[in-house]
């Protein structure tokens, strides 16, 4: 094996035991300014999420994607610059934090509060 | 009339639909995929000159490569991959001319990302692993007929206006013809070594308004053949990106050339269309 592809082996070897020793799971969603259970519906019309690592405008369309499969969410639109998703409700619907929490998990990015106006 | 058909063939291909996601370059793999339940699909149209064949060839070679992606997002740490590659390739050589049309070997892979931190509403430091395999699916010669699997790692970090990736992919080619002539396909296992910038030149900053943006990229995309080639490509190129799709261009160049098993790299263009669906 030459030299190059030794330093290679090890560099990779090296970066993965680094990396897996210091890793954690993506940040986990704070505590929202939400008085309600995860659970429970959101006594609201309108709720704003804040998002982080939405790095670009393709990114950034898996959050609304997902939150549109939400039964129950009317329109979802974000705001990249300060990580702001607007979620608006159908009129009456019962959305939970959890099915919020959800949709943004699935989407790959980071819930870090869900505020209730 | 021949070559004007199969480039007419090759360029309708790259109009297919195809998945990418953002901040990822042309070339270099990224720490990015599709969300949970969603596709992605990503169509590269290559055309790239091949010369200095040191076999008793001596081919001189033109291809148009046109190779679609379709990616889902399997979870939300979790993505697969297929990959088919569909090609017109003109080769002139102390043996002959020949012409080809047909399909090089399809790819199946998986990513799996699973570190990743999400600092701030832009910013994000991720790092994947990557596996699958080149399956004998090929055209007649076009193929290796055999099955080569691969294995790597990216590191993704996204900050502010500046993004990098750095890529790590080996491939154990398990056949490949003593006469190949595409870099890393040849009988020895393959090292690729491919390192990203992407610098957003607009918008300057994101805001609600934000639905496009515009990236200036650069790459150096390397390859390491255990037979002892070695090839880097330099890749400046530019990447608009909306909310559902992006456009792609980029030109590769060699700056390091090393390489007296297979032809050298003469130049590769490259466009591509990538749209999330």
């Amino acid at each position: 094996m030459s030299l190059f592809l030794r330093l290679a082996s090890v560099s990779v070897v090296l970066s993965i035991l680094g990396l897996a020793g210091c890793a954690s799971r993506a940040v986990e969603a704070r505590p929202g300014q939400v008085a309600q259970s995860s659970a429970g519906p959101l006594d609201a019309a309108s709720a704003t999420l804040i998002v982080h690592g939405m790095s670009c405008p393709l990114c950034a369309t898996n959050v609304d994607k997902q939150l549109l499969e939400v039964p129950g969410v009317a329109d979802a639109s974000v705001d990249m610059g300060t990580g702001q998703v607007k979620v608006t409700f159908v009129p009456g619907a019962s959305v939970t934090r959890k099915q919020l929490e959800d949709a943004v998990y699935k989407s790959g990015f980071t819930l870090a509060e869900v505020r209730i106006p | 009339m021949r070559r004007p058909t199969l480039t007419a063939a090759a360029l309708a291909l790259g109009l297919l639909p195809a998945v990418a996601l953002a901040q990822e370059a042309t070339n270099t793999p990224a720490a990015t995929q599709p969300s949970q339940g969603k596709w992605y699909v990503r169509e590269k149209l290559q055309y790239m000159r091949l010369g200095d064949d040191p076999s008793p060839h001596d081919r001189e070679i033109e291809e148009v490569v046109a190779t679609t992606a379709l990616t889902y997002g399997v979870s939300r740490e979790l993505s697969a991959t297929v990959t088919v590659p569909v090609v017109a390739s003109w080769e002139e050589g102390h043996m002959g001319d020949e012409d080809r049309f047909g399909t090089f070997d399809s790819s199946l892979s998986l990513k799996w990302r699973p570190l990743q931190w999400d600092l701030s509403p832009v910013d994000s430091v991720r790092v994947a692993f990557f596996g699958g395999a080149e399956l004998p699916t090929g055209t007649g010669d076009l193929s290796s007929h055999s099955l080569d699997p691969f294995v790597g790692t990216v590191f993704t970090a996204i900050l502010g206006r500046h993004g990098i990736n750095q890529s790590l992919q080996y491939k154990f080619n398990t056949g490949g013809d003593e006469f190949n002539m595409r870099p890393g396909d040849g009988p020895d296992d393959a090292l690729r070594y491919d390192t990203a910038y992407l610098f957003r030149l607009a918008p300057e900053q994101y805001s609600a308004d934000t639905t496009a943006a515009t990236y200036l990229t650069f790459e150096l995309n390397g390859l390491y053949e255990t037979g002892g080639d070695n090839e880097v490509l330099i890749g400046p190129g530019i990447l608009y990106e909306a909310r559902t799709f992006a456009l792609e261009a980029s030109v590769g160049l060699p700056v390091i050339q090393d390489v007296d098993q297979r032809p050298e790299t003469d130049f590769v263009l490259t466009l591509g269309f990538r749209f999330l669906f």
